[in-house]
């Protein structure tokens, strides 16, 4: 498994990127990764900075033309209309897209296992899970198909894949990505985020992809990101620089092998002049349940729009409504209906006092807190998962546990901070496991680059 | 002895705002196109699409709020109404529930005779629905969906349930209507569904206590229909009451045919929108500054015009709501009122002749083009006899055409004959030719002078001073 960068594609000849896409979509068929390839046409003309970078599509994500099912019978025929205002971007600045990737069924899940087109395996172990819902755009950067994949993260599902198949996995500040083109699920967490195989790369994508799209009104262009020249670590320095820990983690049950890589980090982040403090990062132990409440609740809405009528699945019924009830039935996987039903349970009159509006003052509250927090520290260091990657249907019969795998990654979601996870070591099965560093509102760039130095004194 | 009723009625109005733009895409919003030739991914609801508020609707939800003397929310934003139905592409509505635009306000609306002051509940935006087209011949039996009116812009006002009678919701609506057309929000034209009125009605024994059920009536077209409407509705809660029984609570359709309301949908199927602010468009923050700034240049209203016209140009109630009921027609004559002040003549010729004239033109008041100078000259002269009103009424077409008055005036003999010895001489040719005339007038037909006048109208082609032309008849005739 011979891993691209995009330093790697543009100074190769385009028929070698061509074939070694080629031969890694061909030698990983067997994983499930893509859900379609699109053949590599490289262009003979210079277009921009990603000149012939291959790279995946979340199948969520829209490209005109081509088919985007979320991993949905709902959607199983479903052909774009337009593109992704990100992957005009992509596009315009050269990229390849080599194909779409499977995914938890629109984007619900943390395995890839509630696809309704079959699991995606990990590419470092087939019997473990590679992580969700961006599963198959981590596989997919994992066996060297492409430089880098686009994923959504709507509480953890690019950074956790990211994790699980020892890559780095990025969810910029919300608002840094436009929105537009990538399916809605819950629409005041969605991001859309790059998994690839160092921060130099995440970097370069960023600065493509970020402005400010008219047709995204929650979108915004960052100075930083789109001044970058050239990517050098040399002016960052740990010294000075005040990052978060958190001591213990209880009441939160962490595998020992995470809490010894996390350990280790800490030690030598504080060998190399960073100061460490500890911090118990508050509302954290409540996030998932925030999480599950805020988000079931925009996915019920935004996900009634398919109803057999205008695009995508129909079942035939005698009435409209027998008709909207089969294809919704028929369409939906479990998980899918159960936070339907979750989402329009938490905003039904009776109860909205009690959950939604309840989790909404609170999200108040914890963007109020961290934001003082950020005022006097940089960074928080936390876990990207509570477990290193788990095994292909450990999970998937007990979704409480299933949901708690984004314990350390809906928070960032929840503040619409920026969060990005590094392949940190393994366990002692061998398995890779990922330290996130979380920065305050709009610090991208800072965040990344402050990544890319810890990440270049690991190595 | 049986107990009075009251009738409460409240109302609920929408209005399509006139816009380039529908309210969250580009698309353009139109009436009357081709069925779904102006529709995009985001107005279909497509996967990924996000809405994006076109600012120009906020300008005229702000101004219909303060024409009502609403309260002006200064953090607003939207919300989703979730429900499903087929005409609701992404099975919910973007609208305004927690805070709407414009809240708490008081209406001050007129009649021809009457001026009333209404509560306003609030005013919000929302986006339109799309059109199910229903189709009832045999062989093609079916829906469709129109989405050409998919996210048109609307804005809803909802009034306290403070009407009593049809009346009083007719010239409310009227008024409303009006309100809109000054502002240049809508036109308001109820038959292509730009203002549409739902009405809640409900009878009470006691005005002191609101009662406890509400009949909701939909579909009423036009203002004939919504007058029809409720006092069919009325009658029938009316003769329930009268059996001791309590109308139920229900959404009832107005059928314009039968002249009947309808059972449309019992309240148990009681509908939960869920309601949650929109995580798309985030919260509009308004500041008192810009507030103060659209007061200051708050357009004409039409409640406005008739304080003026009835305060500072004295004229009657129904003449100052005629005239008031077209803004280029009022326009027209406060322009006209600074070289005139026969304002009573003037408004008599402009709700008169000449709205007549231009209507069968097909042109307004705006584009007239006879200008509020010349006419206001035109009726000072009438006033102090150089004219009369027949020429300028047999003038009028041309001038409204374009001709210049004066020049007409130079031209052609028009202006008013007043020469005593030039009239003289022509009554007594009218009086030489008819004999029998003059024998029956000294014989004691002194209504014939009518008679004579006619003629000296046709001879002099309407130009002869009448005044003097009478008294001239009736010296020669009593010689």
């Amino acid at each position: 498994m011979k891993k691209l960068t995009i330093a790697d594609t543009l100074n190769s000849p385009a028929e070698q990127i061509k074939n070694k896409v080629k031969s890694a979509i061909n030698n990983s068929k067997g994983l499930n990764i893509f859900l379609e390839t699109y053949g590599v046409k490289p262009s003979k003309t210079k277009k921009g900075c990603l000149n012939n970078v291959p790279f995946s599509l979340k199948d969520n994500i829209l490209l005109e033309g081509k088919i985007s099912s979320c991993g949905s019978r709902m959607l199983e025929d479903f052909v774009s209309p337009y593109s992704a205002f990100v992957v005009e971007k992509l596009l315009a600045a050269g990229a390849l897209p080599v194909g779409r990737t499977n995914m938890d069924e629109f984007a619900m899940g943390s395995s890839t296992e509630n696809s309704a087109f079959g699991p995606t395996k990990n590419p470092l172990n087939s019997e473990y899970v590679p992580g969700g819902s961006s599963g198959g755009a981590a596989a997919s950067v994992a066996v060297g198909s492409c430089a880098f994949a686009l994923g959504s993260d709507t509480g953890g599902s690019v950074r956790q894949p990211a994790a699980f198949c020892d890559l780095y996995g990025f969810k910029p500040t919300y608002g840094v990505f436009s929105r537009r083109g990538l399916v809605s699920f819950c629409s005041s967490f969605d991001q859309i985020g790059i998994i690839a195989n160092n921060v130099d790369d995440i970097i370069t994508v960023s600065s493509v992809m970020n402005d400010k799209d008219p047709f995204d009104l929650t979108s915004y262009a960052d100075r930083d990101l789109q001044d970058i020249e050239k990517i050098n670590y040399d002016n960052v320095d740990l010294r000075g620089k005040i990052v978060g820990i958190m001591s213990g983690f209880d009441p939160i049950p962490v595998s020992d092998d995470i809490q010894s890589r996390y350990l280790e980090l800490i030690e030598k982040m504080s060998d190399l002049g960073a100061e460490m403090v500890n911090i118990s990062p508050p509302f954290l132990e409540n996030s998932v349940p925030l999480y599950q409440i805020l988000s079931t609740a925009e996915a019920s809405s935004n996900l009634s729009r398919y109803d057999g009528i205008k695009y995508g699945l129909r079942k035939e019924g005698k009435t409209i409504d027998s008709m909207r009830r089969s294809t919704r039935s028929f369409g939906f996987g479990e998980e899918v209906k159960r936070r339907i039903i979750l989402g329009t349970y938490v905003t039904a009159s009776e109860y909205s006092e009690q959950y939604y509006k309840k989790a909404l003052k609170i999200r108040g509250l914890m963007r109020k807190n961290y934001e003082a927090f950020f005022s006097t520290i940089n960074y928080i260091l936390l876990p990207t998962t509570p477990t290193p990657p788990f095994r292909l249907g450990e999970k998937i019969n007990d979704p409480v546990s299933m949901y708690f795998s984004d314990v350390f990654t809906a928070i960032a979601n929840i503040l619409g901070t920026p969060a990005i996870t590094m392949p940190c070591g393994e366990s002692s099965d061998g398995l890779p496991i990922g330290i996130q560093l979380m920065g305050g509102i709009g610090s991208d760039l800072d965040l990344l680059k402050f990544a890319g130095k810890v990440a270049g004194e690991l190595k | 002895m049986k107990k009075d009723v009251f009738p409460v009625l409240g109302v609920e109005v929408h209005i399509q705002v006139k816009s380039d733009r529908k309210i969250f895409c580009n698309c353009k919003n139109t009436f009357g196109a081709a069925p779904n030739s102006h529709i995009c991914p985001i107005c279909t609801g497509q996967p990924g699409t996000l809405p994006v508020f076109n600012r120009n609707i906020l300008t005229s939800a702000l101004n219909l709020s303060l024409a009502l003397n609403c309260r002006i929310n200064l953090f607003t934003g939207f919300d989703r109404k979730n429900y499903f139905y087929p005409d609701t592409p992404k099975n919910y509505q973007i609208t305004q529930n927690e805070f709407p635009i414009g809240y708490d306000g008081n209406f001050f609306f007129f009649s021809p005779e009457n001026t009333y002051s209404l509560g306003i509940s609030r005013v919000h935006m929302e986006e339109d629905s799309a059109k199910l087209v229903h189709k009832e011949d045999s062989l093609e039996k079916g829906s469709t969906i129109d989405y050409n009116r998919s996210g048109i812009p609307l804005l809803e006002v909802v009034t306290e349930p403070e009407f009593h009678d049809s009346d009083s919701v007719v010239y409310f609506l009227e008024f409303l209507k009006r309100t809109a057309q000054y502002l240049g929000i809508s036109e308001c034209n109820m038959e292509e569904g730009s203002l549409r009125v739902d009405t809640n009605i409900s009878l009470t024994h006691d005005l002191a206590v609101l009662p406890d059920y509400r009949v909701e009536i939909k579909n009423m077209n036009t203002f004939s229909g919504v007058r029809s409407a409720i006092e069919y509705e009325i009658e029938r809660q009316k003769a329930l009451f009268d059996r001791d029984l309590v109308p139920e609570s229900e959404t009832r359709n107005w059928d314009s045919k039968a002249k009947k309301t309808r059972t449309m949908r019992k309240k148990e199927s009681f509908n939960d929108y869920r309601y949650f602010p929109e995580p798309d468009i985030p919260p509009i923050l308004l500041s008192e500054k810009n507030l103060f700034a659209l007061k200051d240049n708050l357009p004409l209203t039409p409640g406005f015009a008739m304080n003026q016209l009835t305060f500072n140009f004295r004229l009657r109630k129904e003449d100052a709501y005629v005239l008031s009921s077209e803004k280029a027609m009022y326009l027209y004559f406060i322009e006209a009122s600074k070289y005139c002040v026969q304002y009573e003549q003037m408004v008599n010729w402009i709700t008169g002749d000449v709205i007549h004239y231009l209507r069968e033109r097909g042109e307004g008041f705006e584009d007239c083009k006879l200008p509020p100078k010349a006419f206001a000259d035109i009726v000072k002269r009438i006033g102090t006899g150089k004219l009369t009103g027949k020429i300028f009424k047999s003038i009028l077409e041309r001038l409204l055409s374009g001709e210049d008055f004066n020049e007409i005036l130079e031209n052609e003999n028009i202006s008013v004959i007043s020469d005593r010895n030039e009239l003289k001489e022509i009554a007594e040719k009218i009086l030489s030719e008819n004999p029998a005339q003059v024998k029956l007038y000294i014989g004691g037909k002194t209504g014939l002078i009518g008679f004579f006048m006619g003629m000296m109208m046709k001879v002099t082609d309407g130009r002869c001073d009448p005044k003097l032309s009478q008294q001239i008849f009736e010296e020669l005739l009593d010689k």
